[in-house]
């Protein structure tokens, strides 16, 4: 390989390391056939210049004829619009404002603003929104974020990195009876709202009630329990099959399909937000109850 | 007079995005066409794609069609050492990506055909009789 002086050597670096950044959302395999086409096409075009070593200049040349590597980020699915005109010529169009926000994103923000919005109006003490019941707000909310997801799904000018056609037949029913993108942005919206649902149902029940769990004696009759078990399997178990057909390597990776998949590089500390939200109360209501049953 | 601008930007906005997905799908068959005839490596598929001066492609964008290409089994590529640089990836047709070339290419001259009777004005009132 034709040595690089170092000014040309750190351009490479950087754009290398954007390239990955860009193909982080695809497939393992496919971004590492595409990252080596691009090593070997810098080789390739470094070797036509006839200096002694590669200069800033001709490297930067090399990287304007290939385009930002965002663009390749861009996919190259076909019959997807959203795509076409990202993907020719290495433009910028409109399309890409969702890029960093998408559609999951929205949900996130819906799901934070339950708690804020479930302690807002707890504190009214009076007209219509006196004391309203705070496990039919989350409900309401969930379902309202899961709308929006499969709508901002459904856009045209939503970027789509997951090939729909991967999951098909009952596979692609299990997961949201459509794209596997719209499913997984369903269930991304269920697996987050479930430790919520279940702090509610804490609420809804009557905790704190002495000598009880879910406002009854814990004695395994409580509907809700099974019901909780059964929804938290089927979503689990659904993860873990489209993010395994998904990735087809790696089993973490299916585990955590959502996070890998929702996640750019740079953003995955914004879900220890929710997270961390949800460990608090949950470690609250757990001392509550623990206290409670003495 | 901003009605006017944004009108005439649409207006080329529309163009650049329809340009852009013709040649997006026209990118795919020039490449199918390149292969076969011969086996090549990436930096000589851009190199020959990127010299017409109609589809004035971005490099990189050839690679991701590339590997798009590969995966639905279209072409198929392997490593072929080199007493020069690198190794190089070397991409080929596959007997499905030749059965889907030769239905592409019947079908891209039945349409420019079918486009050319009515762009072309001596053409024009056979358009119309059909």
């Amino acid at each position: 390989m034709k040595p690089r002086n170092a000014e040309a050597a750190r351009l490479e670096a950087d754009y290398m390391a954007r390239l990955d950044a860009a193909l982080a959302g695809q497939e393992r395999g496919e971004a590492a056939e595409i990252a080596q086409s691009i090593k070997e096409h810098i080789a390739d075009a470094a070797a036509e210049h006839d200096t002694a070593e590669v200069t800033l200049v001709q490297m930067a040349s090399i990287f304007e004829g290939l385009g930002p590597p965002e663009s390749y980020a861009a996919g190259d699915e076909r019959g997807d619009p959203s795509h076409a005109d990202m993907a020719v010529g290495g433009q910028q169009m409109p399309a890409r404002r969702f890029d960093k926000r998408r559609a999951a994103w929205w949900s996130f923000a819906c799901l934070l603003a339950y708690p804020v919005l479930g302690v807002g109006l707890d504190m009214v003490e009076s007209g219509w929104l006196h004391k309203p019941d705070l496990a039919r707000v989350m409900f309401v909310g969930a379902a309202l974020a899961a709308v929006l997801s499969v709508i901002l799904g459904r856009s045209a000018l939503h970027p789509r990195l997951l090939p729909g056609e991967r999951l098909t037949g009952w596979l692609r029913f299990l997961a949201g009876a459509g794209p596997v993108v719209i499913g997984a942005q369903f269930f991304l919206v269920l697996f987050l709202a479930l430790p919520w649902f279940s702090l509610y149902l804490f609420e809804w029940h009557g905790m704190g009630q002495e000598g009880k769990f879910f406002g009854q004696p814990f004695a395994g009759e409580d509907y809700n329990l099974p019901l909780f078990g059964a929804a938290c399997v089927y979503v689990v178990t659904t993860l873990m099959v489209a993010g395994f057909v998904r990735s087809r390597i790696s089993l973490l990776k299916a585990v955590f399909f959502p996070l890998f998949e929702y996640v750019k590089p740079g953003q995955w500390k914004w879900l220890l937000i929710p997270i961390a939200i949800g460990l608090t109360v949950a470690g609250i209501k757990l001392a509550q109850f623990l206290r409670a049953t003495g | 007079m901003c009605k006017v601008l944004s009108g005439t930007f649409g207006i080329l906005m529309d163009n650049i995005k329809w340009t852009s997905q013709i040649k997006r799908g026209l990118l795919e068959m020039c490449i199918l066409n390149l292969l076969s005839r011969e086996g090549m490596y990436g930096y000589l598929i851009v190199k020959r794609l990127a010299v017409v001066p109609g589809l004035v492609i971005t490099e990189g964008t050839a690679y991701p069609l590339l590997s798009r290409l590969k995966r639905e089994g279209l072409l198929r590529s392997r490593i072929v050492e080199s007493s020069q640089g690198p190794a190089r990836r070397m991409y080929e047709l596959t007997a499905a990506g030749n059965r889907h070339l030769q239905s592409i290419n019947a079908a891209w001259e039945e349409i420019s055909d079918a486009v050319n009777t009515f762009i072309d004005p001596n053409d024009q009132g056979k358009g119309e009789q059909v």
